[in-house]
């Protein structure tokens, strides 16, 4: 559609060879009724190296060290084909182990 | 079998009913199937320390290793592993610390030092060039943590140049999670060694670098190997705690459901960007505080720069610490963190357990169980960080209400009774869980129940199978795949601890097994080195078998497995699957389903044959 977008939060950059460890935001445009997970397999086809670190769309796999969190709320890779995206939402990519 | 790269060859046997030390030669037999550090401590624990020795018996045995990268030019080989029967579970306990220590004791010419008995009053060890005296302690007795090491360091005339490690008035107290502090910000943390070595009035251990060379293999290919491998882990792999130190954790496990807030009544902690490690490293003033041989930027001295404790100067505070003394009590100054946090240091007690103690203890104020009375005039309400130093001192010294504190809080929650009984933290073991909310973590909440170490075991934030070729996991959040993939995992964490270097430098498995080739002379590969990690894992499980360790110990008490009423993962719940999944981690594991006790065969398949009849 239309224009919508969602806000992505990156908390694990370094993985992907950016200067600074996370937080990188970005918007990112999303088309009507998309669900997560058609937004992880894009993002995996567009974005270098998110493939290796976050999501495999050859795969379809998580890895294991990315916690995905949509809107305040952790989401498995079971549950993203159900829940469809809208306009504003949060994605949050989160390593799993950053020390602690 | 000759040992030709990465030991000193010695061990040094100290025992303090005689007041005698001897030297003893290591075998080779015994280091390719344990390797160091944890390992050689899992095996010589269970040689030495039947059932029926409990943790404060003179027969108990205190036991530290360095590891075949101790001492080498592999970043952060300066850790060691301890290893004892410990006051928490009353079972097998093994703990690491960084810092100095690991390297100089194979500089000072041991590979490691196994202390028994007890002494008949106060003393010390001072070990240097390959010899070691027992020394009076009266000096430093009742002193902290911080003092002790600087007294002994200038009474020694050793400086830079020696490394001590050493108990403090909880330690001399027998709290139960007394830690063993040294190096001025490392800490000997779990199951409560801190009370071993206080049961055998040993106050400290002092060690002078010496002279001696960790021999090695293959120098030039180990120069480079171990170049490749702290590249990796400051540039890629552990790139945010070179950064921002392990406090860059904090916002992250705010936002995913894995920071404690208020002794596990929320989730929520909004106040979690200024306890991070960007906000701190920006705003706090810093100063490098490296362990030996390392160029991460981990370990730093800080000072606080606003706040009510501005000016205050400390140790930075790990994760751990600030999630302890930040959201676990309800206080969200992170200066307060650094002041209570050196005051746990300095009083020498492992602060996770002491937090889970104090912020059940402000439950129990706010509901009533507890009054003002009860805790000897103090108002322990949520985030009161002074009436939180004042009763870190009452349990460091046992006085008053304090002695009930110093058994932790499953004993003190036991002994209060009630419904108060339902608000505490533990494993049923007695152990702590490091400082997350673990019903955002699966996979560390099972390890933490069904560890040998009384602390994690398989996991290390959480498990990434795909490190072993291995798919990932799915659902973190799956009954099945989380304890599948624990016991897949089990193995590389115990490895990696025997070989005397710090974890957050070697993260790349195969450079760092290559890096114990290149200085052994062995040719280990993945697959062996999980083995031998294995083998460390039965070999403790054996152990902790035959001192009393049964099923229903090997479970979450009821807040701690509890389920989440909000923040990011409200509503998962762990509880109606754990029984489930604890089980199919032993399954996995080649142990029996039930019982959770090894099988013949998985013992024989790890060379460990002589103990299927002896348990």
């Amino acid at each position: 559609m239309d224009g919508s977008k969602v806000k992505l939060e990156f908390w694990m950059g370094e993985r992907f060879g950016w200067e600074k460890p996370g937080p990188i935001e970005m918007e990112f445009p999303i088309e009507e009724g998309e669900s997560l997970l058609s937004l992880l397999n894009k993002l995996g086809e567009q974005i270098k190296i998110f493939d290796e670190t976050i999501f495999n769309p050859r795969t379809q796999s998580l890895s294991s060290e990315a916690i995905i969190v949509l809107n305040d709320s952790v989401k498995t890779l079971p549950e993203m084909s159900e829940i469809k995206l809208k306009q504003g939402d949060r994605i949050l990519f989160l390593p799993l182990l950053v020390g602690g | 079998m000759e040992i030709l790269g990465g030991y000193i060859g010695k061990i040094l046997r100290v025992d303090l009913n005689l007041l005698k030390a001897e030297t003893e030669d290591l075998r080779s037999e015994v280091l390719v199937q344990y390797v160091g550090g944890t390992g050689l401590g899992a095996k010589y624990l269970y040689d030495q320390v039947p059932a029926g020795i409990e943790w404060n018996d003179p027969g108990n045995s205190l036991l530290f290793f360095s590891g075949p990268l101790g001492g080498t030019r592999v970043s952060g080989s300066g850790t060691f592993s301890a290893v004892t029967k410990g006051p928490m579970t009353n079972l097998a306990g093994a703990s690491q610390a960084n810092g100095f220590w690991g390297a100089f004791i194979k500089f000072a010419g041991f590979d490691g030092i196994l202390i028994q008995g007890a002494a008949s009053k106060w003393v010390y060890l001072f070990i240097h060039d390959g010899v070691c005296e027992i020394h009076d302690a009266h000096y430093v007795f009742g002193k902290e943590t911080w003092e002790t090491q600087d007294l002994l360091l200038k009474k020694h005339g050793l400086g830079r140049k020696g490394s001590v490690y050493c108990i403090g008035p909880a330690g001399e107290n027998m709290v139960r999670y007394a830690a063993i502090v040294g190096d001025k910000g490392h800490i000997v943390a779990h199951n409560g060694m801190g009370a071993v070595m206080g049961s055998k009035q040993l106050k400290a251990i002092v060690v002078a670098r010496g002279k001696f060379q960790v021999p090695v293999v293959d120098g030039e290919a180990l120069e480079k190997l171990a170049r490749d491998l702290i590249e990796d882990a400051k540039t890629k792999s552990n790139k945010s705690i070179h950064e921002w130190g392990t406090a860059g954790g904090f916002s992250t496990a705010a936002l995913g459901g894995w920071l404690p807030v208020k002794n596990y009544t929320t989730n929520i902690f909004t106040q979690h960007e200024k306890f991070d490690g960007r906000y701190l490293r920006a705003h706090f003033e810093m100063k490098p505080n490296p362990c030996w041989a390392c160029s991460m930027h981990h370990s730093q001295m800080c000072r606080v720069t606003e706040g009510s404790f501005k000016g205050f100067e400390g140790e930075e505070p790990e994760y751990e610490a600030l999630a302890t003394w930040g959201p676990v009590i309800g206080n969200t100054d992170p200066g307060a963190v650094v002041m209570l946090n050196h005051l746990t240091d300095n009083l020498g007690m492992d602060l996770n357990e002491a937090g889970w103690t104090i912020a059940w203890v402000m439950e129990c104020y706010e509901k009533g169980v507890l009054t003002k009375k009860d805790l000897n005039g103090l108002e322990m309400v949520w985030g009161n960080v002074e009436a939180t130093g004042q009763l870190l001192q009452k349990i460091a010294r046992r006085e008053g209400i304090g002695n009930l504190f110093a058994e932790g809080v499953k004993r003190a929650s036991e002994k209060i009774g009630g419904e108060a009984t339902q608000w505490a933290i533990y494993t049923q073991k007695g152990a702590s869980p490091r400082s997350h909310d673990h019903r955002g973590r699966w996979s560390e909440l099972l390890d933490t129940c069904v560890t040998n170490t009384s602390t994690i075991e398989a996991t290390c934030g959480g498990v990434f199978p795909e490190q072993l070729g291995y798919p990932p996991v799915f659902d973190k959040f799956s009954p099945w795949e989380v304890p599948m993939a624990n016991a897949k995992e089990n193995g590389w964490r115990q490895f990696e601890d025997s070989l005397g270097v710090c974890r957050f430098c070697i993260p790349n498995r195969e450079l760092t097994v290559k890096c114990v080739n290149a200085v052994t002379g062995w040719n280990l590969d993945l697959k062996e080195a999980m083995t031998i990690g294995r083998r460390i894992v039965n070999q403790l499980r054996v152990f902790n078998l035959k001192h009393g360790l049964k099923p229903e110990l090997e479970k979450p008490s009821v807040r701690y497995g509890s389920t989440p009423v909000d923040g990011p993962v409200k509503d998962r719940a762990i509880g109606p699957y754990f029984d489930f999944m604890a089980r199919t981690y032993y399954e996995m594991m080649g142990w029996d389903r039930e019982t959770g006790r090894p099988l013949p065969d998985t013992l024989k398949s790890l060379g460990l044959d002589e103990l299927i009849e002896q348990f």
